[in-house]
């Protein structure tokens, strides 16, 4: 009897750490907060699945959307009803909003496309498709261009949302980064290890190029090539007219997912286990030995004059001299711990910059000052 | 002195070191958690290696995630089997006692202490612990949750969980990259995804949990214990089959292969100590038929 209660007890801790009880309302597949600039708003989507548009100079709200919170209290997120699901906020957000004139779309993790008013936040419509899109969409002569999860690309009319190609390109495997556009052609990486180049006006492959292993994030697109970073811990240059390889990188300590920065003669880049890469891109060469920082660098880095900021998965957000490599943090001392990891590439706007954390905050940063924080939303209450 | 040395208790060598050796894991494991950190002796100890494993054998198995699962569940069944074989025979000799059990609280009704006294006496006297049938059984657990995890982790269906796949392959391991992301389609059902009709994979594992529980059991005189086990033979089904609908259809299909195994196992092993009483009791009517010819001719 008493082995059979033991059991009975034993079973029951485990059911309520299997189906994961957490609070109602809590987001059970979280995104990793990311975040878009224009005229002076910063359009965010949480990780707690709100979509927001803030004041860039005070964090102040000007819409979100639902408006109103979701439930809270004890229960156990499998007993929530699928209603609540869809009146609450997204599902999980991986790419960053697409800012239009009139609208910001966002992707989330249910297959849904999503515009919104860039005004006010009122939803105008949604567009399903059959998995999760994970990368942002882009937009070309008023035509929207994305991957899902199902392997397939897609380009929609913006105004009617009806499919601009007979029927969406499809590749073998997920598709999770945005695609890049140059003129006529549309470039778009899968997990099925290819790169495809496609005509964006009706969808047709033009090439393919297998490059061995999955490439997970968004490609990079200057100066007519093309960056692609794999799960093989290479970043990969191929020519944009034709797919050849031009050259690889030495092959890295972990996987290169986000995506490149070019600038002049030079390509930037991280990986996972925390290191920034330089090459030359004419051939790849190093230009400097490789950076070490702190944490897993997920994002690309973004530019910041003669140097480019970085995010990493420990919440330290860095500057890396484009020039020799050196590095200082900017943000995230022990203090800011709460905040998260930066999964993101930050948004720069001039000196200040917008860095979203995995924990569902914006944080913005005045980078010409000693003490850099001007905001954080939504505020994090001090202990 | 011989007085008194006879006087000491009696300490079996035996079980003074298998006492002690248990009692020297318990502090080593003990000292290490406290040492290396719960999470980080779990993390790298269970999960990182169940990950590794079920992409190893996804590599090499035709890179199919099914074939992946159902090799690591025999694995795991068969490294396991000792224990089972144990619970098994504990199980048997548990029932075996049952008429003297039931004789016990015949005797001494409405004196719980005697009755308690007495089985213990009892179980001490046969050499069975009555908890340790228990042992395969809690053994299943963290095998269960390592494996929800290394599933989900494998399946890598989100971005985050991805990232974190690509930290948890071991370095050198270079399979691995040309399989990732895993084909997670087995018969049009995305195994990182609840069973979409929420019907097949439940009744499968409340089915085949609850033929493998009624092979377990044996028969109880103890009304209580009897009802006690009906109870479980029914909740336990259910309680898996409910599971089944909420988590991965991947860990579902463990748990029907588990418990298929777990059945086949159980019906062998049972064969096999049926054989053994058979012979046990041939052995003792030939003896008792030659210590009968013996009297005659003594």
């Amino acid at each position: 009897m008493i082995k059979r209660r033991a059991v009975a007890l034993v079973l029951m801790v485990v059911a309520v750490v299997l189906t994961g009880c957490m609070g109602q309302g809590a987001v059970t597949n979280a995104g990793w907060t990311v975040a878009a600039e224009r005229d002076g708003t910063v359009y965010t989507a949480l990780a707690t699945g709100y979509v927001l548009a803030l004041d860039a100079q005070q964090g102040s709200l000007i819409w979100q959307y639902p408006e109103t919170q979701a439930a809270t209290g004890v229960g156990c997120s499998i007993a929530r009803p699928a209603d609540e699901q869809r009146a609450g906020p997204l599902d999980a957000v991986y790419g960053p909003p697409l800012v239009l004139d009139d609208v910001v779309v966002v992707g989330s993790f249910d297959g849904n496309l999503q515009a919104f008013d860039r005004l006010s936040g009122e939803p105008l419509w949604s567009y399903t498709v059959d998995q999760a899109i994970i990368g942002s969409a882009v937009e070309a002569d008023g035509v929207l261009y994305f991957g899902s999860s199902d392997g397939n690309v897609y380009a929609i009319d913006a105004a009617t949302q009806k499919p601009v190609w007979a029927q969406p390109f499809r590749t073998r495997n997920r598709v999770w980064g945005a695609p890049e556009i140059d003129g006529d052609r549309l470039y778009v990486a899968s997990m099925d290890h290819a790169v495809y180049a496609l005509d964006r006006t009706n969808g047709q492959l033009i090439w393919e190029r297998n490059l061995g292993a999955s490439v997970p994030g968004a490609l990079t697109l200057a100066d007519g090539r093309i960056y692609a970073g794999s799960v093989d811990r290479y970043l990969t240059c191929l020519n944009a007219d034709d797919g050849t390889v031009l050259w690889r990188s030495p092959q890295y300590e972990a996987w290169v997912w986000g995506e490149a920065l070019v600038v002049g003669d030079g390509v930037y880049f991280g990986s996972l286990d925390g290191a920034m890469h330089a090459l030359n891109v004419a051939d790849g060469a190093p230009l400097w030995p490789d950076v070490h920082l702190e944490g897993a660098i997920r994002a690309g880095p973004a530019l910041l004059g003669d140097a480019m900021l970085v995010g990493t998965e420990t919440g330290y957000v860095y500057t890396v001299a484009l020039a020799d490599g050196v590095n200082s943090l900017v943000f995230g001392d022990r203090k800011d711990e709460e905040l998260g990891a930066v999964l993101s590439t930050p948004v720069v706007e001039g000196d200040q910059a917008y860095v979203t954390t995995a924990t569902g905050r914006v944080v913005a940063l005045d980078l010409t000052q000693r003490d850099p924080v001007l905001w954080v939303y939504p505020p994090v209450e001090s202990k | 002195m011989a007085q008194q040395a006879a006087q000491r208790p009696q300490v079996d060598p035996k079980q003074l070191r298998k006492s002690l050796l248990t009692w020297g894991i318990v502090a080593a494991v003990v000292i290490a958690g406290s040492q290396i950190g719960w999470g980080t002796i779990w993390h790298e100890g269970v999960i990182r290696p169940m990950l590794n494993a079920l992409l190893f054998f996804y590599a090499y198995l035709g890179r199919s995630f099914i074939a992946s699962i159902a090799a690591i569940t025999i694995l795991l069944r068969l490294l396991t089997m000792p224990l089972q074989i144990k619970q098994i025979r504990s199980t048997k000799r548990m029932a075996d006692l049952q008429p003297r059990i039931a004789e016990i609280q015949k005797k001494h009704a409405g004196n719980k202490e005697k009755i308690a006294q007495e089985q213990q006496r009892l179980y001490q006297e046969a050499k069975i612990n009555p908890l340790g049938g228990c042992l395969p059984t809690l053994i299943q657990f963290p095998i269960w949750i390592s494996l929800y995890q290394g599933i989900n982790s494998v399946l890598a269906d989100t971005p985050l969980e991805l990232m974190s796949l690509g930290k948890n392959i071991y370095t050198g391991f270079s399979k691995a990259i040309e399989v990732i992301p895993l084909q997670s389609v087995f018969l049009g059902m995305d195994l990182a995804k609840p069973d979409p009709t929420r019907l097949v994979l439940p009744v499968l594992v409340a089915a085949t949990m609850w033929l493998q529980q009624k092979m377990m059991t044996q028969p109880s005189t103890d009304q209580q214990q009897a009802s006690m086990n009906q109870t479980m033979q029914l909740m336990m089904p259910l309680m898996f089959g409910y599971f089944t609908t909420q988590f991965a259809s991947g860990l579902a299909l463990y748990f029907v292969i588990s418990n298929v195994v777990g059945i086949a196992i159980q019906w062998i092993v049972q064969k096999i100590i049926d054989a053994g009483d058979k012979d046990e009791s041939a052995g003792q009517v030939t003896r008792t038929k030659k210590a009968g010819n013996g009297t005659k001719t003594d």
